[in-house]
């Protein structure tokens, strides 16, 4: 927590040109049938090329660790389902920043509905949103790595909206 | 993508081909333990894998089909409690093998492959399981 506001301030130009850059930085050729430039196969491939993706998906994550505080801080009772997902966030967010870029800022403080229920299904709803973009950004990937690590976020981001709308069986543990 | 240009695609098709392979045989063992809406959870998450095995085979040349399942070494679990744990550590695990598949893969293959990664980790939430930061790869 205290690590993304320490970085707030070194994110915002990064950001600030963030919606463009990533609809023009892959290839002329759109088509997402295609695999223009380095194959899947290649992981030495050059990572500037997807600065501009994970900045965009770091900056995601960042608003929605913000929805989550916002509204944990109105809802403490909601604490003890919200706070260890929105710990996964954090988990996403060090790993799509890797070593590289900066932590962006969250574009504006939300505030949680007053109702619990109606707070509850926001976060539901940005969770849900949140892994059909990480399942957009992963098509845009173009080293494995990044690609994985997308898959693997948007699967944890829906599995958090289930653990949410089922809260009755998130508490079990699972014997592995 | 063609298959013959990438091979890591083939092995990684073939290696998702035997996760859902456990999970169909995992499913076996565990429906008897199941009732009610876990019986109904169960048999569509089996309708599902069959179709994605299916759908992954279709995708390989055959000269590259995997064979058939052999055995798989696992204990029929003993009551509800314990078949849900191992269906949700099946999923988890397969969630992560679609993970590596979207990555080996690329356009509609790929977006197919984080999908069925989404799938898997909604279910093995659905089966108790508590939800992962990266499902299947621990932390």
């Amino acid at each position: 927590m205290n690590r993304v506001r320490r970085r707030t301030f070194l994110g915002l130009t990064a950001v600030a040109a963030l919606p463009l850059t990533v609809a023009c930085s892959s290839d002329p050729d759109t088509d997402p049938t295609q695999t223009p430039g380095p194959t899947p196969t290649d992981s030495t491939s050059p990572t500037t090329d997807e600065d501009p993706l994970r900045t965009q998906v770091a900056q995601e994550e960042v608003s929605l660790i913000a929805r989550y505080e916002a509204t944990i801080a109105a809802h403490p009772d909601l604490s003890v389902s919200l706070a260890p997902l929105a710990e996964q966030h954090r988990a996403h967010l060090s790993a799509v920043l890797g070593e590289s870029a900066a932590s962006p800022s969250p574009p504006s403080l939300p505030t949680a509905p007053n109702d619990p229920a109606a707070a509850l299904a926001e976060i539901i709803a940005a969770e849900r949103s949140a892994a059909d973009a990480r399942t957009s950004a992963c098509a845009m990937a173009t080293s494995i790595e990044l690609a994985r690590l997308l898959a693997l976020i948007a699967a944890s981001e829906a599995s958090h909206a289930e653990a949410l709308s089922t809260p009755a069986s998130s508490g079990e543990g699972v014997a592995s | 993508m063609t298959d013959s240009d990438f091979p890591t695609t083939a092995s990684a098709i073939i290696a998702t081909i035997e996760g859902e392979e456990a999970a169909v045989y995992a499913y076996g063992v565990a429906a008897p333990r199941l009732s009610g809406a876990q019986s109904d959870l169960a048999r569509g998450a089996l309708a599902a894998h069959r179709l994605r095995i299916i759908a992954l085979r279709e995708s390989l040349p055959p000269a590259d089909q995997p064979a058939a399942p052999g055995g798989f070494l696992v204990d029929p679990p003993p009551d509800a409690a314990a078949a849900g744990s191992l269906l949700a550590a099946v999923e988890v695990r397969l969630a992560a093998t679609y993970a590596d598949l979207a990555a080996a893969t690329s356009g509609d293959q790929r977006l197919d492959a984080v999908r069925s990664a989404r799938e898997s980790a909604v279910r093995s939430v659905a089966w108790g399981a508590p939800p992962e930061a990266f499902p299947g790869r621990g932390a």
